[in-house]
Protein backbone atom coordinates (compact mmCIF):
# COMPACT_ATOMS: atom_id res chain seq x y z
CA UNK A 1 0.00 0.00 0.00
CA UNK A 2 1.45 3.30 -1.04
CA UNK A 3 1.41 6.61 0.73
CA UNK A 4 -1.60 7.94 -1.20
CA UNK A 5 -3.67 4.89 -0.28
CA UNK A 6 -2.72 5.28 3.38
CA UNK A 7 -3.62 8.97 3.36
CA UNK A 8 -6.94 8.26 1.61
CA UNK A 9 -7.93 5.61 4.16
CA UNK A 10 -6.85 7.71 7.11
CA UNK A 11 -8.87 10.71 5.96
CA UNK A 12 -11.82 8.88 4.49
CA UNK A 13 -15.24 10.23 5.36
CA UNK A 14 -18.55 8.89 4.26
CA UNK A 15 -20.10 10.87 1.43
CA UNK A 16 -16.97 12.88 0.65
CA UNK A 17 -15.81 12.49 -2.99
CA UNK A 18 -12.14 11.79 -3.59
CA UNK A 19 -10.37 11.31 -6.87
CA UNK A 20 -8.06 8.66 -5.44
CA UNK A 21 -11.06 6.38 -5.09
CA UNK A 22 -11.69 6.59 -8.82
CA UNK A 23 -8.20 5.58 -9.78
CA UNK A 24 -7.44 2.94 -7.06
CA UNK A 25 -9.69 -0.17 -7.15
CA UNK A 26 -8.49 -1.37 -3.72
CA UNK A 27 -9.36 1.88 -2.02
CA UNK A 28 -12.66 1.96 -3.90
CA UNK A 29 -13.53 -1.44 -2.40
CA UNK A 30 -12.43 -0.23 1.05
CA UNK A 31 -14.63 2.85 0.79
CA UNK A 32 -17.57 0.81 -0.47
CA UNK A 33 -17.22 -1.63 2.44
CA UNK A 34 -17.23 1.19 4.97
CA UNK A 35 -20.31 2.71 3.34
CA UNK A 36 -22.13 -0.62 3.55
CA UNK A 37 -21.10 -1.04 7.18
CA UNK A 38 -22.33 2.46 7.96
CA UNK A 39 -25.70 1.72 6.40
CA UNK A 40 -25.97 -1.53 8.39
CA UNK A 41 -25.04 0.16 11.65
CA UNK A 42 -27.88 2.58 11.18
CA UNK A 43 -30.31 -0.32 10.87
CA UNK A 44 -28.83 -2.63 13.58
CA UNK A 45 -28.51 -1.02 17.00
CA UNK A 46 -25.79 -2.32 19.32
CA UNK A 47 -27.36 -4.39 22.10
CA UNK A 48 -27.11 -2.62 25.48
CA UNK A 49 -25.24 -5.53 27.07
CA UNK A 50 -22.63 -5.45 24.33
CA UNK A 51 -22.37 -1.70 24.58
CA UNK A 52 -21.78 -2.00 28.31
CA UNK A 53 -19.04 -4.55 27.81
CA UNK A 54 -17.40 -2.40 25.17
CA UNK A 55 -17.49 0.62 27.44
CA UNK A 56 -15.96 -1.44 30.25
CA UNK A 57 -13.23 -2.52 27.87
CA UNK A 58 -12.40 1.06 27.14
CA UNK A 59 -12.37 1.94 30.84
CA UNK A 60 -10.15 -0.79 32.24
CA UNK A 61 -8.30 -1.83 29.09
CA UNK A 62 -8.85 -5.54 29.76
CA UNK A 63 -11.73 -7.84 30.65
CA UNK A 64 -12.81 -7.59 34.30
CA UNK A 65 -11.41 -10.42 36.44
CA UNK A 66 -13.87 -13.03 37.63
CA UNK A 67 -15.06 -12.28 41.15
CA UNK A 68 -13.67 -14.59 43.79
CA UNK A 69 -16.07 -16.93 45.52
CA UNK A 70 -16.01 -16.51 49.27
CA UNK A 71 -17.92 -19.00 51.37
CA UNK A 72 -20.30 -17.32 53.81
CA UNK A 73 -19.56 -17.54 57.52
CA UNK A 74 -20.97 -20.60 59.22
CA UNK A 75 -23.68 -19.93 61.81
CA UNK A 76 -22.42 -20.02 65.37
CA UNK A 77 -23.60 -22.55 67.91
CA UNK A 78 -24.24 -21.34 71.46
CA UNK A 79 -21.89 -22.52 74.17
CA UNK A 80 -23.53 -25.55 75.81
CA UNK A 81 -24.14 -24.91 79.55
CA UNK A 82 -22.60 -28.28 80.41
CA UNK A 83 -19.40 -27.33 78.62
CA UNK A 84 -19.36 -23.90 80.28
CA UNK A 85 -19.54 -25.63 83.65
CA UNK A 86 -16.72 -27.98 82.70
CA UNK A 87 -14.59 -25.06 81.58
CA UNK A 88 -15.23 -23.11 84.77
CA UNK A 89 -14.10 -26.14 86.77
CA UNK A 90 -10.70 -26.31 85.05
CA UNK A 91 -8.78 -24.10 87.54
CA UNK A 92 -10.15 -26.09 90.48
CA UNK A 93 -9.02 -29.43 89.14
CA UNK A 94 -5.81 -28.11 87.65
CA UNK A 95 -4.05 -27.05 90.81
CA UNK A 96 -3.01 -29.98 93.04
CA UNK A 97 -0.32 -29.20 95.62
CA UNK A 98 3.13 -29.57 94.12
CA UNK A 99 4.22 -32.11 96.73
CA UNK A 100 1.29 -34.26 95.72
CA UNK A 101 2.71 -34.59 92.24
CA UNK A 102 5.91 -36.22 93.47
CA UNK A 103 5.95 -39.97 92.79
CA UNK A 104 7.37 -40.66 96.24
CA UNK A 105 4.48 -38.86 97.87
CA UNK A 106 2.05 -40.87 95.78
CA UNK A 107 3.63 -44.11 96.87
CA UNK A 108 3.65 -43.06 100.51
CA UNK A 109 0.02 -42.07 100.36
CA UNK A 110 -0.98 -45.36 98.85
CA UNK A 111 1.06 -47.20 101.48
CA UNK A 112 -0.73 -45.39 104.30
CA UNK A 113 -4.04 -46.11 102.68
CA UNK A 114 -3.18 -49.75 102.34
CA UNK A 115 -2.18 -49.94 105.99
CA UNK A 116 -5.46 -48.40 107.00
CA UNK A 117 -7.47 -50.74 104.83
CA UNK A 118 -5.68 -53.91 105.79
CA UNK A 119 -5.98 -52.82 109.42
CA UNK A 120 -9.68 -52.83 108.98
CA UNK A 121 -10.04 -56.12 107.21
CA UNK A 122 -7.04 -58.29 108.03
CA UNK A 123 -3.79 -58.82 109.94
CA UNK A 124 -1.91 -55.58 109.33
CA UNK A 125 1.57 -56.93 110.07
CA UNK A 126 1.46 -59.96 107.81
CA UNK A 127 -0.17 -57.97 105.03
CA UNK A 128 1.83 -54.79 105.14
CA UNK A 129 5.34 -56.16 105.58
CA UNK A 130 5.79 -57.71 102.11
CA UNK A 131 3.83 -54.91 100.54
CA UNK A 132 6.01 -52.29 102.18
CA UNK A 133 9.15 -54.01 100.86
CA UNK A 134 7.65 -54.18 97.42
CA UNK A 135 6.52 -50.56 97.51
CA UNK A 136 9.88 -49.39 98.79
CA UNK A 137 11.55 -50.85 95.74
CA UNK A 138 8.91 -49.46 93.42
CA UNK A 139 9.05 -46.06 95.05
CA UNK A 140 12.69 -45.67 94.07
CA UNK A 141 11.81 -46.58 90.50
CA UNK A 142 8.82 -44.32 90.46
CA UNK A 143 10.81 -41.41 91.83
CA UNK A 144 12.90 -41.47 88.69
CA UNK A 145 9.89 -40.89 86.57
CA UNK A 146 8.56 -37.45 85.78
CA UNK A 147 5.94 -35.59 87.74
CA UNK A 148 3.43 -36.25 84.99
CA UNK A 149 3.80 -39.94 85.50
CA UNK A 150 3.39 -39.45 89.22
CA UNK A 151 0.20 -37.56 88.68
CA UNK A 152 -1.26 -40.37 86.59
CA UNK A 153 -0.13 -42.91 89.12
CA UNK A 154 -1.71 -41.02 91.95
CA UNK A 155 -4.95 -40.61 90.07
CA UNK A 156 -5.15 -44.35 89.43
CA UNK A 157 -4.33 -45.23 92.99
CA UNK A 158 -6.79 -42.73 94.28
CA UNK A 159 -9.55 -44.24 92.16
CA UNK A 160 -8.57 -47.70 93.30
CA UNK A 161 -8.53 -46.63 96.90
CA UNK A 162 -12.01 -45.17 96.65
CA UNK A 163 -13.17 -48.44 95.14
CA UNK A 164 -11.48 -50.40 97.91
CA UNK A 165 -13.02 -48.24 100.62
CA UNK A 166 -16.42 -48.70 99.06
CA UNK A 167 -15.89 -52.44 98.97
CA UNK A 168 -14.75 -52.51 102.58
CA UNK A 169 -17.70 -50.41 103.71
CA UNK A 170 -20.08 -52.67 101.83
CA UNK A 171 -18.46 -55.72 103.31
CA UNK A 172 -18.69 -54.25 106.79
CA UNK A 173 -22.38 -53.87 106.43
CA UNK A 174 -22.78 -57.48 105.37
CA UNK A 175 -23.61 -60.37 107.64
CA UNK A 176 -20.62 -61.75 109.53
CA UNK A 177 -21.15 -65.15 107.96
CA UNK A 178 -20.79 -63.89 104.45
CA UNK A 179 -17.83 -61.58 105.14
CA UNK A 180 -14.59 -63.13 103.95
CA UNK A 181 -11.96 -60.80 105.38
CA UNK A 182 -8.81 -62.68 104.30
CA UNK A 183 -10.15 -62.97 100.77
CA UNK A 184 -10.78 -59.22 100.50
CA UNK A 185 -7.36 -58.45 101.94
CA UNK A 186 -5.68 -60.86 99.50
CA UNK A 187 -7.45 -59.36 96.57
CA UNK A 188 -6.57 -55.84 97.64
CA UNK A 189 -2.95 -56.79 98.19
CA UNK A 190 -2.64 -58.39 94.74
CA UNK A 191 -4.44 -55.55 93.12
CA UNK A 192 -2.16 -52.90 94.58
CA UNK A 193 0.93 -54.92 93.91
CA UNK A 194 -0.06 -55.53 90.30
CA UNK A 195 -0.92 -51.90 89.85
CA UNK A 196 2.41 -50.75 91.22
CA UNK A 197 4.24 -53.16 88.98
CA UNK A 198 2.33 -52.13 85.91
CA UNK A 199 2.88 -48.42 86.56
CA UNK A 200 6.56 -48.66 87.42
CA UNK A 201 7.52 -51.21 84.81
CA UNK A 202 5.38 -49.90 81.93
CA UNK A 203 7.21 -46.60 81.39
CA UNK A 204 11.00 -46.60 81.14
CA UNK B 1 6.47 5.83 77.88
CA UNK B 2 5.19 2.33 78.52
CA UNK B 3 3.56 0.31 75.78
CA UNK B 4 -0.18 -0.28 76.05
CA UNK B 5 -1.06 -3.65 77.55
CA UNK B 6 -3.65 -5.53 75.56
CA UNK B 7 -6.94 -6.42 77.30
CA UNK B 8 -6.24 -10.07 76.47
CA UNK B 9 -2.96 -9.91 78.33
CA UNK B 10 -4.51 -8.25 81.38
CA UNK B 11 -7.19 -10.88 81.47
CA UNK B 12 -4.70 -13.70 81.05
CA UNK B 13 -2.56 -12.33 83.87
CA UNK B 14 -5.52 -12.08 86.19
CA UNK B 15 -6.64 -15.60 85.33
CA UNK B 16 -3.12 -16.93 85.78
CA UNK B 17 -3.00 -15.25 89.18
CA UNK B 18 -5.94 -17.37 90.20
CA UNK B 19 -8.79 -14.88 89.97
CA UNK B 20 -11.87 -16.99 89.28
CA UNK B 21 -13.82 -14.12 87.78
CA UNK B 22 -11.04 -13.54 85.24
CA UNK B 23 -11.23 -17.16 84.15
CA UNK B 24 -15.03 -16.90 83.90
CA UNK B 25 -14.55 -13.79 81.81
CA UNK B 26 -12.21 -15.66 79.49
CA UNK B 27 -14.80 -18.37 79.06
CA UNK B 28 -17.50 -15.80 78.40
CA UNK B 29 -15.33 -14.06 75.82
CA UNK B 30 -13.86 -17.01 74.01
CA UNK B 31 -15.75 -20.13 75.07
CA UNK B 32 -18.28 -19.99 72.29
CA UNK B 33 -15.66 -19.20 69.68
CA UNK B 34 -13.38 -22.03 70.72
CA UNK B 35 -16.34 -24.39 70.92
CA UNK B 36 -17.43 -23.47 67.40
CA UNK B 37 -13.91 -23.92 66.10
CA UNK B 38 -13.79 -27.29 67.81
CA UNK B 39 -17.09 -28.18 66.22
CA UNK B 40 -15.70 -27.36 62.80
CA UNK B 41 -12.70 -29.56 63.51
CA UNK B 42 -14.66 -32.51 64.85
CA UNK B 43 -18.08 -32.44 63.22
CA UNK B 44 -19.73 -33.80 66.37
CA UNK B 45 -21.12 -32.06 69.45
CA UNK B 46 -19.72 -34.44 72.05
CA UNK B 47 -16.30 -34.49 70.39
CA UNK B 48 -16.36 -30.70 70.11
CA UNK B 49 -17.05 -30.35 73.83
CA UNK B 50 -14.16 -32.64 74.68
CA UNK B 51 -11.82 -30.86 72.30
CA UNK B 52 -12.85 -27.42 73.56
CA UNK B 53 -12.22 -28.54 77.11
CA UNK B 54 -8.80 -29.85 76.19
CA UNK B 55 -7.99 -26.58 74.42
CA UNK B 56 -8.99 -24.60 77.50
CA UNK B 57 -6.93 -26.92 79.71
CA UNK B 58 -3.88 -26.13 77.62
CA UNK B 59 -4.75 -22.45 77.72
CA UNK B 60 -4.92 -22.53 81.50
CA UNK B 61 -1.66 -24.43 81.82
CA UNK B 62 0.13 -21.93 79.57
CA UNK B 63 -1.50 -18.67 80.60
CA UNK B 64 1.68 -17.41 82.23
CA UNK B 65 3.63 -17.62 79.00
CA UNK B 66 1.13 -15.49 77.05
CA UNK B 67 2.77 -12.19 76.09
CA UNK B 68 -0.20 -10.40 74.57
CA UNK B 69 1.50 -9.76 71.26
CA UNK B 70 -1.04 -11.86 69.34
CA UNK B 71 -4.78 -12.41 69.76
CA UNK B 72 -5.55 -14.86 72.51
CA UNK B 73 -7.77 -17.11 70.38
CA UNK B 74 -5.08 -17.61 67.77
CA UNK B 75 -2.46 -18.16 70.46
CA UNK B 76 -4.69 -20.73 72.13
CA UNK B 77 -5.24 -22.50 68.85
CA UNK B 78 -1.51 -22.60 68.26
CA UNK B 79 -1.08 -24.34 71.60
CA UNK B 80 -3.53 -27.01 70.48
CA UNK B 81 -2.75 -27.02 66.79
CA UNK B 82 -1.71 -30.64 66.53
CA UNK B 83 -4.64 -31.75 68.61
CA UNK B 84 -7.09 -29.84 66.43
CA UNK B 85 -5.54 -31.08 63.21
CA UNK B 86 -5.66 -34.65 64.48
CA UNK B 87 -9.34 -34.28 65.21
CA UNK B 88 -9.93 -32.69 61.83
CA UNK B 89 -8.22 -35.58 60.06
CA UNK B 90 -10.20 -38.09 62.04
CA UNK B 91 -13.44 -36.31 61.25
CA UNK B 92 -12.61 -36.20 57.55
CA UNK B 93 -11.65 -39.85 57.53
CA UNK B 94 -14.84 -40.74 59.35
CA UNK B 95 -16.71 -38.62 56.82
CA UNK B 96 -18.38 -36.59 59.54
CA UNK B 97 -17.81 -33.40 57.57
CA UNK B 98 -19.20 -34.52 54.23
CA UNK B 99 -22.40 -32.59 54.82
CA UNK B 100 -23.28 -29.53 56.84
CA UNK B 101 -23.94 -30.70 60.40
CA UNK B 102 -27.60 -30.55 61.34
CA UNK B 103 -26.82 -28.49 64.44
CA UNK B 104 -25.39 -25.74 62.22
CA UNK B 105 -28.30 -25.84 59.81
CA UNK B 106 -30.65 -25.36 62.73
CA UNK B 107 -28.83 -22.14 63.61
CA UNK B 108 -29.53 -20.50 60.27
CA UNK B 109 -31.87 -17.57 60.79
CA UNK B 110 -35.39 -18.31 59.66
CA UNK B 111 -36.68 -16.46 56.65
CA UNK B 112 -40.26 -15.63 55.79
CA UNK B 113 -39.66 -17.13 52.40
CA UNK B 114 -39.36 -20.93 52.67
CA UNK B 115 -37.62 -21.02 49.32
CA UNK B 116 -34.90 -18.69 50.59
CA UNK B 117 -34.59 -20.82 53.70
CA UNK B 118 -34.11 -23.92 51.63
CA UNK B 119 -31.58 -22.18 49.39
CA UNK B 120 -29.49 -21.08 52.38
CA UNK B 121 -29.47 -24.58 53.86
CA UNK B 122 -28.57 -26.03 50.50
CA UNK B 123 -25.79 -23.49 50.06
CA UNK B 124 -24.23 -24.32 53.43
CA UNK B 125 -24.54 -28.01 52.71
CA UNK B 126 -22.88 -27.58 49.34
CA UNK B 127 -19.99 -25.71 50.93
CA UNK B 128 -19.33 -28.58 53.29
CA UNK B 129 -19.59 -31.09 50.46
CA UNK B 130 -17.17 -29.01 48.44
CA UNK B 131 -14.76 -28.60 51.35
CA UNK B 132 -14.70 -32.36 51.83
CA UNK B 133 -13.29 -32.66 48.32
CA UNK B 134 -10.44 -30.23 48.96
CA UNK B 135 -7.04 -31.11 50.35
CA UNK B 136 -6.87 -30.83 54.12
CA UNK B 137 -4.34 -28.00 54.23
CA UNK B 138 -6.46 -25.89 51.90
CA UNK B 139 -9.77 -26.76 53.51
CA UNK B 140 -8.49 -25.91 56.98
CA UNK B 141 -7.52 -22.41 55.85
CA UNK B 142 -10.96 -21.80 54.36
CA UNK B 143 -12.55 -23.21 57.46
CA UNK B 144 -10.72 -20.84 59.77
CA UNK B 145 -10.79 -17.74 57.61
CA UNK B 146 -14.14 -17.87 55.83
CA UNK B 147 -16.36 -20.10 57.91
CA UNK B 148 -15.07 -18.99 61.31
CA UNK B 149 -13.99 -15.47 60.46
CA UNK B 150 -10.43 -15.47 61.82
CA UNK B 151 -8.13 -12.75 60.52
CA UNK B 152 -5.36 -13.70 58.10
CA UNK B 153 -2.74 -13.19 60.81
CA UNK B 154 -4.70 -15.36 63.21
CA UNK B 155 -4.97 -18.16 60.68
CA UNK B 156 -1.25 -17.93 60.00
CA UNK B 157 -0.51 -18.12 63.69
CA UNK B 158 -2.95 -20.91 64.39
CA UNK B 159 -1.68 -23.09 61.55
CA UNK B 160 1.95 -22.00 61.89
CA UNK B 161 2.12 -20.83 58.29
CA UNK B 162 3.62 -17.71 56.72
CA UNK B 163 1.04 -15.06 55.94
CA UNK B 164 1.71 -15.32 52.21
CA UNK B 165 1.08 -19.04 52.27
CA UNK B 166 -2.23 -18.49 54.02
CA UNK B 167 -3.31 -16.01 51.38
CA UNK B 168 -2.23 -18.16 48.47
CA UNK B 169 -3.87 -21.25 49.93
CA UNK B 170 -7.01 -19.29 50.58
CA UNK B 171 -7.11 -17.98 47.02
CA UNK B 172 -6.46 -21.41 45.57
CA UNK B 173 -8.87 -23.03 47.97
CA UNK B 174 -11.69 -20.65 47.09
CA UNK B 175 -11.19 -21.36 43.42
CA UNK B 176 -11.15 -25.08 44.01
CA UNK B 177 -14.18 -24.83 46.26
CA UNK B 178 -16.10 -22.83 43.68
CA UNK B 179 -15.20 -25.41 41.04
CA UNK B 180 -16.19 -28.27 43.32
CA UNK B 181 -19.52 -26.65 44.09
CA UNK B 182 -20.05 -25.93 40.44
CA UNK B 183 -19.51 -29.60 39.72
CA UNK B 184 -21.93 -30.54 42.47
CA UNK B 185 -24.62 -28.19 41.26
CA UNK B 186 -23.86 -28.53 37.55
CA UNK B 187 -23.41 -24.82 37.19
CA UNK B 188 -26.09 -23.53 39.52
CA UNK B 189 -25.59 -19.77 39.92
CA UNK B 190 -27.16 -19.51 43.40
CA UNK B 191 -23.89 -19.11 45.28
CA UNK B 192 -22.93 -16.67 47.00
CA UNK B 193 -21.06 -13.51 47.97
CA UNK B 194 -17.90 -11.79 46.84
CA UNK B 195 -15.25 -9.93 48.74
CA UNK B 196 -16.23 -6.54 47.44
CA UNK B 197 -19.82 -6.53 46.39
CA UNK B 198 -21.57 -9.44 47.99
CA UNK B 199 -22.90 -10.40 44.57
CA UNK B 200 -23.31 -13.81 43.08
CA UNK B 201 -20.62 -15.94 41.59
CA UNK B 202 -21.21 -17.80 38.37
Amino acid sequence: MNRRCLAFRANFELGQPDEHRDICPACARYAAALEVAARLSRSLAIPPALAGKLRALAEVGSPAPRAEFIPPAAPALPLPPTLAARLRAIPRRQAPPSWLLQPAASVAASLLLTVALTGLIGNPVSRVEPLARSLGLRARLAAENQAEHGKLLLQQWRDTAFGAVTTAEGAGRDDDETLDQPDIADRLWHYFDGLVWSRTEADP
Amino acid sequence: MSAAVSPDLLLARRAAAGQPQAWDELIALYGQRIFNLAYQFTGGLAEAEDLAQEVFCRLYQNLRSYRGDVPLVAWTLRLSRNLCIDHYRQARRAQRLQRAPEALLEQLPADADPQADFARREQLDLIYQGLAQLAEEVASVILLRDLQGLEYEEVALALDLPLGTVKSRLHRGRQELAAAIERLTTGSPRLARTETSGGTVP
